[in-house]
């Protein structure tokens, strides 16, 4: 499909042009790529793994089905989510001339009615999210602009920019961006050591978690006096409910491998591997071809632009394991091993893999490094807060409105992306906590949301940035439930290796779910050992958190400790009253049938899977406890609320 | 059993590092790790078997058993856990007859309880071979399930 004429044409108009003026022709082209210039129809679907899951498959088959049966004419084009995956499967309109319009929520069923009404110009306002600016063309009257809704004003989106309007599958749209100057700028004005210096005063710090300074971080291998170095990508991102480096690779593949080839030259490093996880299929078949593409123009492989500098990228996908993600395991695994950490130091930045210097880096973080060598240090560290420069993405998920994923400058107040950016919580409900950093982050209550996200302010509060991962949860979440499941997933994800996160985090999901579980006898002994258990998972945890191995059972306790500090009261109401305030844990409910509301119509008694209830017609009917596994038909399907729960 | 000297073939490099990549194109092509798919392999790279098989089980992509002919995976991430992907899990453990982890009998479906599959927005989310079923409701599996068997009995 690539254009190889227009690839090397681009490559030496543009590419090779630093002096950003180009001529008519050169232009001309660039908006056609750009498609701000457009010689028929085009219709964008977003076919990104969250618009593939929400129809987007099938939408676009209806889409091709209208282009086949009828007259009107345009270009079909697959791109990238731009984030806002509430409203997928997104479907685009633009016609020569006017501004590209975006709909929300598109089934297949939708895509003939709409599409009629952009070909004939007449928007009903359906289904409508709004248009994009752009002041070269024509606006559709009474549409709002995309980049005015509230989830779009508050972001600052540097990395986003053109996740959902360049197509993944095309290097010619990226080079017309742009793309790959900053990588041969940086291989022919600037030595190894500038780069690294260039990228340490911008301020980028690793993404993935650490906050390392990246810039400090390339040095150090750089300064290894070994011949053969590595560049490892870290895209295993397993932490559940986050996918910022999925929508990142699915978005744009070429913006990695330009900043993996930047970070590799600046580093020494002439071998690069992209560990991603396997699951993310569509991620994989994107950055494969991106590859192929960039190779077969000679962005990567054998003195590249005459510079004398060689590259080749290994792509290897992660067969799935949590772990992965720490970098030792992570190596580990690339070297056809158990996927187990080892005691640090030595770092990686040493002895890494196949025991040579190593140096290991997130994808948001690469993906930030050629912004940064194309505009400078300065236009970077200017974006976010002194101590925290630039942008962070999250996956906003859980009880707001809008769910997705964002690029917030740092500075920002949790507030502001709760409430603005997310939109409020669904139905009005009250916020109860947010749990931010991923399985191994830590819980913030309401009262705490103020806080500006930024390392410094988190290290001073003793929170996790994590890699992104950003749950909304309103007043109907039971922390002690949530807290348990972060626990189960960590003890099933620890490697084994180290004696307390393979034992420890087993016990601490133990205890938390004795206190989710019935009783077994009703007595005050009882209670007492589940008392002992909250004494003894407090320093449990610590002792975690001071003796494991690894980042994964050092960081495995924040769910419990920061769910004790700021909602010990919800532990303590599950241990001494048995009680789940919020009915979450299925065990301590208990479904009574009020004499006096039921008129025994008899409907609970049919739908009751384990017969649990007794009765007869228009008479009150009874819940045998001892039967009950507290499914919750009953009080579904009663039609006059006579079922309680306790 | 040539297929997979097939896929040994294509990696002329005998390295421990290419062994992740050859069982992932084995499984890839034969649906699962054999026995002799891993002795084959242990042969090749020089390596012992119980070595081989030790880095295997300890990553989730591996399956020792061939695969049901519908798989049914529920997302246990925590925004579907939040919107009681349990709850669903049962339900579909229910309408199969299977605690999650196994196959039917008949080798037609096959039930587990996967990682995120990053689909947070549309929570909670199950995907049948590779079709997503997004904001799904326990009383959706039954029908569900029906259709897929009746189709089946159809055939």
């Amino acid at each position: 499909m690539m254009n190889t004429t227009d690839t090397k044409y681009l490559t030496k108009e543009v590419v090779l042009n630093f002096t950003r003026e180009y001529s008519p022709e050169v232009q001309e082209k660039i908006d056609l790529l750009l498609r701000s210039n457009l010689k028929k129809p085009v219709i964008y679907i977003g076919t990104g793994t969250c618009g593939i899951a929400a129809g987007a498959g099938e939408t676009l088959k209806a889409v091709q089905a209208y282009l086949d049966k009828t007259d009107n004419e345009a270009e079909l084009i697959e791109v990238g989510c731009i984030g806002l995956c509430s409203a997928e499967p997104l479907l685009d309109f633009q016609s020569p001339g006017k501004a590209r319009i975006s709909f929300r929520n598109v089934m297949a069923a939708d895509v003939d009615c709409l599409l009629d009404e952009c070909f004939h110009k007449q928007i009903s306002g359906r289904k409508v999210l709004g248009q994009m600016r752009n002041e070269d063309h024509e606006y559709w009257e009474n549409i709002p602009i995309i980049n005015d809704l509230p989830f779009f004003k508050k972001q600052k989106r540097v990395l986003l920019f053109d996740c959902g309007e360049v197509a993944p599958s095309s290097l010619n749209e990226y080079l017309a961006r742009e793309g790959y100057k900053a990588l041969v700028k940086t291989l022919l004005h600037y030595p190894p050591d500038e780069v690294c210096s260039i990228i340490e005063s911008s301020g980028l710090r690793g993404r993935g978690g650490g906050g390392y300074l990246t810039g400090q971080k390339w040095k150090l291998v750089r300064q290894q006096g070994c011949e053969q170095k590595y560049l490892i990508c870290n895209a295993d991102e397993s932490d559940p409910g986050a996918y910022m480096d999925r929508t990142l690779v699915e978005g744009n593949p070429h913006r990695l491998i330009e900043g993996i080839a930047i970070a590799a030259y600046a580093t020494g490093a002439t071998k690069a591997y992209i560990y991603i996880r396997a699951e993310y299929s569509i991620a994989v078949v994107r950055l494969k071809n991106a590859l192929e593409q960039a190779k077969a123009a000679g962005f990567i492989g054998n003195n590249i632009f005459n510079s004398g500098f060689n590259l080749q990228i290994f792509l290897r996908e992660g067969p799935g394991a949590f772990v992965c993600g720490e970098e030792t395991a992570l190596i580990k695994s690339l070297e056809g091993r158990r996927g187990m950490p080892r005691n640090k130091p030595p770092y990686p930045s040493e002895k890494g893999l196949f025991g040579k210097p190593t140096v290991v880096n997130n994808v948001e973080t690469l993906a930030n490094v050629p912004g940064i060598m194309l505009n400078g240090s300065k236009w970077f560290s200017a974006i976010g807060t002194p101590d925290s420069t630039g942008t962070k993405l999250f996956a906003l998920s859980g009880d707001t409105i809008n769910t997705g994923i964002i690029e917030v400058p740092f500075g920002i107040s949790l507030r502001e992306i709760i409430y603005e950016i997310g939109g409020g919580l669904n139905d009005d409900k009250e916020l109860k906590a947010v749990q931010i950093g991923g399985p191994s982050g830590s819980l913030i209550p309401e009262k705490g949301i103020d806080i500006k996200i930024d390392y410094k302010h988190f290290a001073e509060e003793g929170l996790m940035m994590g890699s992104g991962g950003m749950v909304v949860m309103d007043s109907s979440k039971c922390m002690v439930d949530i807290v348990k499941y972060f626990i189960n997933f960590l003890q099933n994800e620890s490697c084994g290796k180290c004696i307390p996160c393979r034992e420890g985090t087993n016990r601490m999901y133990k205890i938390l779910d004795a206190i989710t579980k019935r009783p077994t006898e009703d007595n005050t002994h009882e209670s007492l050992i589940r008392f002992k258990g909250i004494m003894q998972l407090e320093s449990l945890a610590e002792v975690i958190k001071e003796t494991s191995l690894c980042g994964l059972g050092k960081t495995a306790p924040n769910p419990v400790l920061s769910a004790l500090k700021w909602f010990r009261e919800e532990f303590e109401e599950h241990i001494y009253e048995r009680k789940c305030s919020a009915n979450v844990c299925r065990d301590l409910k208990k479904y009574l049938i009020s004499a006096e509301r039921c008129t025994g119509c008899m409907v609970c008694l049919k739908k009751c899977p384990e017969d649990a209830i007794t009765g007869s017609a228009r008479m009150p009917h009874f819940i045998n406890q001892e039967k009950c596994t507290r499914c919750g038909i009953c009080y579904e399907v009663c039609k006059f609320s006579a079922i309680d729960i306790l | 059993m040539n297929m997979i000297e097939a896929i040994l073939n294509r990696y002329t490099n005998q390295d421990r590092e290419n062994l992740l990549p050859i069982l992932q194109d084995v499984q890839r092509e034969a649906g699962y790790l054999s026995e002799e798919a891993v002795i084959k392999v242990s042969n090749y790279l020089r390596i012992p078997s119980s070595k081989v098989y030790a880095v295997a089980t300890f990553y989730d992509q591996f399956r020792f058993a061939p695969g049901a002919k519908h798989q049914v995976c529920v997302c246990n991430g925590t925004a579907c856990h939040l919107e009681h992907s349990a709850d669903l899990l049962s339900a579909f453990e229910k309408s199969l007859g299977i605690a999650a982890g196994n196959s039917t009998k008949n080798g037609l479906f096959s039930l587990k309880a996967t990682q995120c599959m990053g689909a947070c927005g549309m929570a909670p989310v199950a995907k049948i071979n590779n079709n997503f079923y997004v904001n799904i409701k326990t009383e959706m599996v039954e029908p569900l399930i029906d259709s897929i068997q009746k189709n089946e009995n159809a055939q």
